[in-house]
């Protein structure tokens, strides 16, 4: 580093998220003023970005050893005899960040089907090994991974997946269904960006979006879910499905189909309360349609109050007890908690099944983005809540969700529960639910408490 | 899924996966903890993935992503208004012109990387494994090892400066300039 030690003190409180706002301004000022500081600081985050990926699973650098002496990359370096070698062996798989010699194989491919992979040059058969460590790039297809340990992964293209032990792998994108039967492959985890599901005994799929959305399906069996930095872990049965948001809060997504019945019973999700914060009785919560119209009250539809009277609706198809948007654009309903409180949980509830045409269910789907916002003063409304201070705390869509490919696939009552990993979603005085249409809510509950230093 | 998405998958992820050190780098620079990088990171590749099919020119990849990452960088800031620990649009477009200049060199400074962490004395090297090691909370470790959170921080800005010099003169061997 060219710059001076005190520079550089700057320069290092800074990127370690400790300088004080003085601190930040005389960096600022002084790295606009001086191109070879901006360098230094350039070259010191870097290389802070990039430590994390030469570390490896269990917080050991990752092994590799040079095959031979030389200063280029490894996709110039490629051409050499070994690598050459590694890359006919290894079919389309990079080797990104290792060149290992002595690689130890923990998979093999077992069928592979219009398999597109990242490397056009990629030339992989069934029965060829995989190493512990590579990284596997399909864009297109399917690729089943057949594992020593017994577990077999199949991968669906687009999707980027390292291999790391015999029972154990890195999803970066995609979906990865695994099936683990055998007692050699209890244990098996798949982890995301944001979460490590570790297989009980059974067979699930992970997805992994391009942002960073984590998906867990359990189609039998059971699977723990643990987030990064939680000490508590979750546990999801045969059925069960869930999202984790990217973010530090972790914010979980689970979503249930109901009994059918006015009690509103779901296998983990409470049902309607009058007991949760934003309850009417209560009169702490005000609730209003900030955009779109609601359809008409009262004879074709409940006005907004529905959503805080602390039930659902009393039958299956009860437009009356129902808050739905009457235009195809959807709209936005605001929720005043009054003052900014700590939220632990966000429930919502929909019902509806045609009273003759049992698929006529479309209206129970949920597909919403729920804002937080924890100012008193609110944010202008007429701006996408986007391009404005709102905080993104969750996006919901039942229908993915449950995987609803015919119209009976869709659960006919259903509850969506926003939580945190931590237990605390945020600290927030107004929520936003920008809605689609027209789906019948018979109930929101905000569980909150006031923080002590607000008493 | 049609060939045309096929192609724009195809084409979409080689061309991320070439870049991503390099904007990670970026984005690093922007953003004033490794966490706050990961978010903004995620939310770049979010907007790439949906708007990948407004870019005219594959060419034009690294200089568009560069230009959301900073997008995304400053809305970042703006909905972290109360933190101020953001620098501003001016200092922000010199790192994003001299980071992009820098981010040509990636793979070779990826690869530099790796030969120089293994240079370290053990105990640096030791201690870059543990705190880097996904999940692992710097205020914590300094607990747990019995030190205050300032000095672990401070160990870590020497040796990220070993490293970025021994990357530097790593690179200038390799071109003969050392």
């Amino acid at each position: 580093m060219k710059s001076g030690d005190e520079h550089m003190d700057l320069v290092g409180r800074y990127l370690s998220g400790r300088a004080t706002w003085e601190e930040k301004e005389q960096l600022e000022k002084l790295m606009l003023e001086d191109p070879q500081l901006r360098a230094d600081f350039l070259a010191c985050a870097r290389v802070d970005a990039a430590l994390p990926g030469a570390v490896g699973e269990k917080g050991g650098l990752v092994e590799f050893e040079s095959v031979a002496e030389t200063g280029f990359p490894w996709r110039r370096w490629l051409p050499t005899a070994v690598a050459a070698a590694l890359l006919v062996l290894a079919g389309g798989l990079l080797w990104k960040n290792q060149r290992p010699v002595k690689p130890r194989f923990v998979a093999s491919f077992g069928e592979l089907v219009d398999c597109r992979w990242l490397d056009s040059k990629a030339r992989v058969v069934e029965g060829d090994a995989i190493a512990s460590g590579q990284r596997i790039e399909l864009s297109a297809g399917s690729a089943e991974v057949l594992f020593k340990s017994g577990a077999k992964l199949k991968l669906v293209g687009p999707a980027i997946v390292e291999t790391r032990t015999d029972k154990s792998v890195f999803l970066t994108l995609g979906e990865a269904h695994l099936v683990a039967e055998s007692a050699e492959s209890k244990g098996f985890v798949i982890e995301t960006p944001n979460s490590k599901f570790v297989d009980i005994s059974t067979a699930f799929t992970a997805t992994v979006s391009p942002d960073g959305l984590s998906r867990l399906e359990v189609s039998e069996g059971e699977v723990d879910v643990v987030l990064d930095g939680v000490e508590k872990v979750r546990r999801l049965r045969a059925g069960g499905t869930l999202y984790v948001e990217p973010g530090q809060r972790k914010i979980v997504t689970l979503i249930e189909a109901g009994d059918e019945t006015p009690e509103f019973r779901f296998p983990t999700i409470a049902p309607p309360s009058r007991e949760d914060y934003a309850d009417q009785a209560a009169g702490k919560a005000k609730i209003r349609v900030v955009h779109g119209e609601l359809q008409g009250e009262p004879k074709l539809g409940g006005s907004v109050l529905v959503l805080v009277d602390g039930s659902g609706q009393s039958k299956q198809d009860s437009p009356r007890e129902s808050a739905f948007f009457k235009s195809r654009s959807g709209g936005a309903i605001l929720m005043d908690l009054g003052r900014a409180i700590s939220i632990s949980r966000i429930n919502s509830f929909s019902w509806h099944q045609h009273e003759e045409i049992e698929e006529h269910r479309e209206r129970a789907r949920q597909r919403f983005v729920l804002y937080g916002f924890a100012e008193d003063e609110l944010p202008d409304l007429e701006l996408p809540p986007r391009q404005s201070a709102w905080t993104r705390i969750a996006r919901v869509n039942s229908d993915q969700f449950f995987r609803v490919n015919k119209r009976l696939d869709r659960p006919a009552q259903q509850a969506c529960s926003i939580t945190a990993a931590n237990g605390n979603i945020g600290r927030y005085r107004y929520l936003l639910w920008e809605v689609k249409p027209s789906t019948f809510y018979g109930e929101f509950d905000v569980y909150g408490t006031v923080d002590e230093d607000q008493e | 899924m049609d060939s045309l998405d096929r192609d724009n998958h195809d084409q979409f992820l080689r061309l991320y996966v070439e870049n991503e050190e390099a904007l990670r780098g970026f984005v690093r620079s922007l953003v004033p903890t490794l966490e706050d990088a990961r978010e903004v990171m995620q939310e770049t590749a979010s907007v790439l993935w949906r708007k990948f099919g407004e870019l005219d020119s594959p060419g034009d990849f690294r200089r568009w992503a560069f230009g959301v990452a900073r997008f995304e960088a400053l809305a970042f800031r703006r909905d972290r208004a109360r933190d101020r620990h953001v620098f501003g649009e001016d200092l922000i477009s010199l790192l994003e012109a001299e980071a992009a200049e820098a981010g040509e060199q990636s793979d070779r400074e990826e690869q530099a990387l790796q030969g120089c962490l293994k240079k370290l004395p053990s105990t640096q090297r030791e201690l870059v494994e543990v705190a880097y090691a996904p999940g692992v909370r710097i205020d914590e470790l300094a607990r747990e090892s019995g030190r205050t959170p300032m000095a672990l921080y401070k160990a870590l800005h020497r040796i990220r400066m070993a490293l970025a010099d021994c990357i530097q003169r790593a690179l200038q061997q390799e071109e003969g300039l050392a």
